[in-house]
Formats: C-alpha cells, sequence, structure tokens
C-alpha cells in the first residue's frame, strides 16, 4: 500500500486522462495504493468516467488534481483546465463518477484544483455537467464555468446532477441554456443532488446559472449547504435536506438555515463579474467576510479556493470559495449597507467579530 | 485522426475497456491546438523584471489574441475597456455595474493576478492589458502563422500527438484518415467485403483521396453503448414534462474496437510485440498510407458483437 502519483501531460507519465484512468485498473499498481493523477497542461479536452474498474482492482483512492505548480489562482484560464469540445449521450455528462460506494467505500475519488471550462453542447438531448452516484466523490478547490446547452426548451440542464457528493470551497459560474425560447421553469438547476443531507455542498460560490428562455432557474435542489454562496441564480435555495444548513448566502430571499443572508447583491460580494475576467473572491465590505462557521478540518474543507488554511488565519471564517484576509470592513459602507436593509443586529455582530 | 487501442483484457466486462477498444482519438485540430497551447504554455515566456509585467507583442500575447473572446486594457485606476475580438464591439466596465450587470474592481483583480508568476498580465503599470475566454473556433492556421513567424516550430512538424513511452508500451497507437474513392463507387461497402487482411483501404492500396476525418467520426468512436432503461420522472421537483430523461444502462465502454489481431500484414504489426506490454509499438503511418477509418475499426453492434 502506497501512495503513488502519476504525472499527466505533454511529456509526462501519461499524456491524456483517457490514458491514465485505463491504468488504473491495468495492473499498474498494487491493492491498496492510493493513486494521484496529477495534470500539468494549460488543458486538456477530454470527458472522462471513474467507475468501478480502479475499485474492483483493489485501489484504495484516486485522485486527480493540478500538479501545485500549475493550479488555478482562483480565476478562470489560469492554470489547469479540462474542457470538452465533443458530444455526449442523450441524458449523460461529460464527467461522470459513478464507482459503486456500498461496495467499494464512500469518497474514493477526489477532484482538486482544477477549473473545468468550456463544454458547449449542442445536440437536442437533457445533458448534466458531473455525474456523481451515491457517495461517490469529493470535489474541492474547483472552478467550474462556461458550461451550457443549446437543446430545446423541454431539455433539461443540470451542472451537477444525483448522487451524494461533497463539494466544497468551489466557484460554479456562467452555466446553463442558451436556447432561447419557450422553456420550462427549473429545467436550468446548478445542483440537483439527492435529497439527503449527506450531499454537501460547503464553502462553495455560485454565480450566474441561467436560462436564456426567461424560464425560472434553480440553484440548489436537495442537499446540505453551509457557508455556501448562490448568486444570481432564480431561486437560489430552491430546497435543502436535513436541518443544519446554516450562514448561507443569496441575492434572493431564499438563503437556509441559521446566520443566513439573504438579498445581497454580486456588485457588494465579488472583485468582477465581468464575462471574461470573473473574478469571484470576495472584496472588501462583502457580507460574506467573517460571516461564516467553522467547518472544521474534515476532508480538507478549511482549505479555500487558492489553498489557504482558514484555521492558520486566526480569524473567523469567510462564506464562499475564498477566505480574503486583506478584505475589511469599513464603517461608511456598513452604514450605507444598513441603510439598504440589513440587519442592524447581524451586522453590528460581525463588526465587533472583525479584525480591524 | 490518430487513435489509442486498448491491449489485452478480454474478461469481458461492460465496465472496463476491451481487447481492441478505441480508448481515445485525436484529430487533427486537437492535436494542433494541444501542441500550439503547449509552445505558447506561458512557463515559456518571461517576466519584465522591471514592470512585473510581460512585454506586449511577444508570441503569447499573439496567441492569446487570436485564441480569446475578450481583450481587456485598463485606461484608468478605475476603468477597463472591454473588447470582444469577435464582434469588435467596446464597453467600459468598473466598479459601478453596467447594463449587463458586469462590474470589476480593477485594482483588486489586477492585485491578485499579479501575485502569481504565471500571471497572463501585459503592458505597463496602469496600461495593464489582458484577455479572457476562451475562443471555441478559433483560427489555428493564424495561431500557426504566429507561432512559425516567431519561433523555430513548424505546422508541418507538429500534426502527431506526443505519446508517452507508457502509453506506447500499454496501447496500440495508430491513425487512419478518410478514403474518398476516385471512381464513385459505393466505396465503403466495397471494402466492407475484403475487411482485414485483404483490404486494400488499411493496406492503402487503394486509389483513394485521402483527408482528415470529420469530427463527427472523431467523437463517434469514442463512445460507449448504453441502453435505455426507465424514464427519469423528477417528481420532487414537481416539474410536468413528457419529455423525461431516461436511465442509460452501460451495455459496453465502447461502441468501435479495431481488430489489429486482424491487420498484422496489412498494418505491418507484429501482434506478439503489440501483446508484450514491455514493448513500444507505434503503428502510425505517413499520411500517403493511412487506412480507412471505418474500415479500420468495427460497430460492435452491426457486427454483432454486442446485441442490444
Amino acid at each position: 500500500m502506497a501512495t503513488v502519483i502519476k504525472s499527466i501531460g505533454s511529456g509526462k507519465d501519461y499524456s491524456t486522462i483517457a490514458a491514465w484512468i485505463v491504468s488504473l485498473s491495468d495492473g499498474t499498481y498494487s491493492s491498496g495504493d492510493d493513486v494521484i493523477g496529477e495534470l500539468y497542461d494549460s488543458s486538456y479536452d477530454e470527458a472522462f468516467t471513474i467507475g468501478d474498474a480502479p475499485f474492483a482492482a483493489g485501489l484504495n483512492t484516486v485522485t486527480l488534481r493540478a500538479n501545485a505548480a500549475e493550479k488555478h489562482d482562483g480565476t478562470p484560464d489560469s492554470g489547469v483546465k479540462i474542457t470538452y469540445s465533443g458530444t455526449v449521450a442523450d441524458s449523460s455528462a461529460p464527467y461522470i463518477i459513478n464507482y459503486d460506494s456500498s461496495t467499494y467505500g464512500a469518497y474514493k475519488v477526489k477532484i482538486e484544483d482544477i477549473e473545468f471550462a468550456d463544454f458547449s453542447h449542442s445536440p437536442n438531448v437533457h445533458v448534466y455537467g458531473f455525474i456523481v452516484t451515491e457517495k461517490a466523490l469529493i470535489m474541492s478547490r474547483c472552478l467550474v464555468n462556461n458550461f451550457s446547452s443549446s437543446a430545446t426548451s423541454t431539455k433539461r440542464f443540470r451542472v451537477f446532477r444525483m448522487g451524494k457528493p461533497i463539494i466544497q470551497n468551489c466557484m460554479i459560474f456562467r452555466c446553463g441554456k442558451t436556447y432561447a425560447f419557450g422553456g420550462i421553469s427549473a429545467n436550468v438547476q446548478c445542483f440537483n443532488l439527492d435529497n439527503s443531507e449527506e450531499a454537501r455542498v460547503y464553502n462553495t460560490t455560485v454565480y450566474n446559472i441561467f436560462d436564456s428562455s426567461s424560464n425560472t432557474v434553480w440553484g440548489a435542489f436537495y442537499g446540505e449547504y453551509i457557508n455556501t454562496m448562490i448568486v444570481d441564480a432564480g431561486i437560489c435555495f430552491r430546497a435543502v435536506s436535513g436541518s443544519d444548513n446554516r450562514n448561507n448566502l443569496s441575492s434572493d430571499t431564499t438563503a437556509p438555515g441559521l446566520f443566513s443572508k439573504t438579498e445581497r447583491h454580486s456588485e457588494w460580494i465579488f472583485v468582477s463579474t465581468t464575462a471574461g475576467a470573473e473574478d469571484l473572491h470576495i472584496k472588501s465590505n462583502s457580507p460574506a467576510l467573517r460571516a461564516g462557521f467553522d467547518l472544521g478540518t474534515d476532508n480538507d474543507v478549511q482549505y479555500d479556493i487558492d489553498g489557504l488554511d482558514r484555521d492558520g488565519t486566526g480569524g473567523l471564517w469567510d462564506m464562499g470559495a475564498d477566505q480574503c484576509q486583506t478584505c475589511r470592513i469599513t464603517s461608511k459602507e456598513a452604514n450605507s449597507r444598513l441603510s439598504l436593509g440589513f440587519s442592524v443586529h447581524q451586522e453590528v455582530s460581525k463588526f465587533n467579530l472583525s479584525d480591524h | 485522426m490518430e487513435l489509442i487501442v486498448k491491449i489485452g483484457n478480454t474478461d469481458g466486462d461492460s465496465n472496463t475497456y476491451q481487447d481492441g477498444d478505441v480508448v481515445q482519438t485525436f484529430s487533427l485540430n486537437r492535436i494542433l491546438t494541444a501542441n500550439a497551447e503547449n509552445i505558447c504554455n506561458v512557463n515559456n515566456f518571461s517576466i519584465n523584471p522591471v514592470t512585473g509585467l510581460r512585454d506586449n507583442d511577444s508570441l503569447l500575447m499573439k496567441f492569446l489574441e487570436l485564441r480569446s473572446v475578450y481583450k481587456f486594457e485598463r485606461v484608468n485606476s478605475n476603468d477597463v475597456k472591454k473588447t470582444n475580438l469577435v464582434t469588435g464591439e467596446e464597453t467600459i466596465v468598473n466598479k459601478t455595474p453596467n447594463e449587463d450587470g458586469e462590474q470589476m474592481d480593477v485594482y483588486q483583480f489586477l492585485s491578485r493576478r499579479l501575485k502569481s508568476h504565471r500571471h497572463k498580465i501585459f503592458g505597463s503599470s496602469g496600461n495593464e492589458i489582458w484577455y479572457g475566454k476562451s475562443r471555441l473556433d478559433a483560427d489555428l492556421d493564424s495561431i500557426w502563422n504566429a507561432i512559425e513567424t516567431h519561433t523555430d516550430n513548424l505546422k508541418s512538424e507538429n500534426t502527431s500527438w506526443n505519446f508517452s513511452d507508457i502509453e506506447m508500451r500499454m496501447f496500440l497507437v495508430l491513425n487512419c484518415c478518410s478514403h474518398i474513392s476516385l471512381d464513385h463507387d459505393d466505396h465503403g461497402h466495397e471494402h466492407e467485403e475484403g475487411h482485414g487482411e485483404s483490404g486494400s483501404c488499411i493496406a492503402c492500396t487503394c486509389d483513394c483521396s485521402l483527408g482528415e476525418v470529420s469530427q463527427d467520426i472523431v467523437d463517434e468512436k469514442v463512445e460507449s453503448i448504453y441502453r435505455d432503461g426507465d424514464p427519469i420522472i423528477d417528481e420532487a421537483t414537481g416539474i410536468e414534462s413528457d419529455d423525461n430523461p431516461v436511465e442509460k444502462i452501460l451495455v459496453a465502454k465502447r461502441k468501435f474496437l479495431v481488430p489489429y489481431w486482424d491487420y498484422s500484414s496489412s498494418l505491418s504489426l507484429d501482434i506478439d510485440r503489440v501483446r508484450n506490454l514491455s514493448k513500444q509499438v507505434d503503428g502510425r503511418k505517413s499520411p500517403e498510407s493511412r487506412p480507412y477509418s471505418e474500415i479500420l475499426t468495427v460497430d460492435k453492434i452491426t457486427a454483432g458483437i454486442v446485441t442490444l
């Protein structure tokens, strides 16, 4: 039993993710190994499925991640990026994690520090970005952006479909349907997960989930949400699972749970919402500052989108994927926000706790 | 098109690649794009030690100009000019949301970018330039013209995928192309009868016009075979629609295989060597000798290997 790291990219151990995935079950590794595939190239045009085969072959865990020197800086096109220019079958997705976790154990696939982008699907089918079955995946510190479907009005589009994944410290933005006519409400959803509190979306930032037909989209449908911000996604939190949801933020009135904040707008929160130059790090006076709940260290949830250890900062956690140590809350801005309808009690409490 | 083919494994498990399965395909456009990206990788370009930015007019800048949808130019402490390189439309973005709801704190945006040694910010302080959003229809000819102008790399020498030593051992690496019969016969049907050793479009002794295969064929060769299960009625969402997705049940990991064991003579393959996973085998042919994609690969459903 060992941790075995293989490099993936031009001139590396494997030139493609697909070839590396085949190696997971071809006898290359020993039973009990923890196998890591590290990506080095600026982009990979691939779809992939991680099913039972690696675990039937005895592997303990499988991790796909960006090499530390090549990881993104929290903005698009800044590090390793996986795209897919091809097409997928009806009711399918380019990225599928569907090993049987009831047989082989939970959360044995990890995806870390990778940007997934530019999946622009034109066939007239139902399509998803990621399909995850049961407790198959922990996704950490990833960017997911510019996933779209131009399928006609009745076809569904989900960024994440099914399962009880753990999605943490990720940023998801500019995903939806581009077909402009007709439509059905809720045909576009960002998270469409199993109705279980074991589907966990923690410290994740979601911005701009759209349906060009102007029908209502949903940001979150089922799963447990803590410290998650969903902004400009129709009904941001349509339904959640369990009773522990808390410290969430939405641009509408739906953020669920204790200490959640509602009706906060993108220009107050993010550094940039400009298409092509998105930067969803939070900025000074963002309502997300110091407003999060300390989630501990399970599954390394304490590391933000940039790899910053929130606990190492000595301060309170921020909401969303970014922990901003240079951001400050100034009284002038705070007063202006108060006049826009913030809760006096909550905000004053946070001011007292901030690290001026 | 280049492709890698699974060697070994005949367990019949629908979840795994079987002997001869097409694992991955590579269109010429994908190959040229990947090779261009490697040449234009940001790690290959230096940062100006005085400004901390990247100099204008480098190959990296030209590559990004050709590969991106948007160009951003900082015009003062608050404002950024955003140009759509496809339409030429210009807008100004700053801290106040514009009519599209776009806003940017350019100081904070650039401050974080410039912390990375891999940043792609050009120009001079106060007049920074950068690019955003990849073009899905980037003009590869223009990109390679820029590369050939700035470097010794030639497009004609970058038309092959850079497979690793491990891949050359664990997979069979092949290439193929389209064959268009010059005598206008029903070309594909004609040669299916002689599929394998006797197929002249495998050995490429035919009198055909050879060309790149279409993207549809490149995509088709890596399709899986599914059987439709039950419709997924998403009752919890309350969505009422007659057009429901259906459960997909995997029947075979790949629809197409290459029966390479039949091609020892026509493709000059030493099958024992191919199956020896300690030996590297590169089965790629020169452009004039590439086999016909539709003869090289076999549709498992059509061939009766898989029944739905």
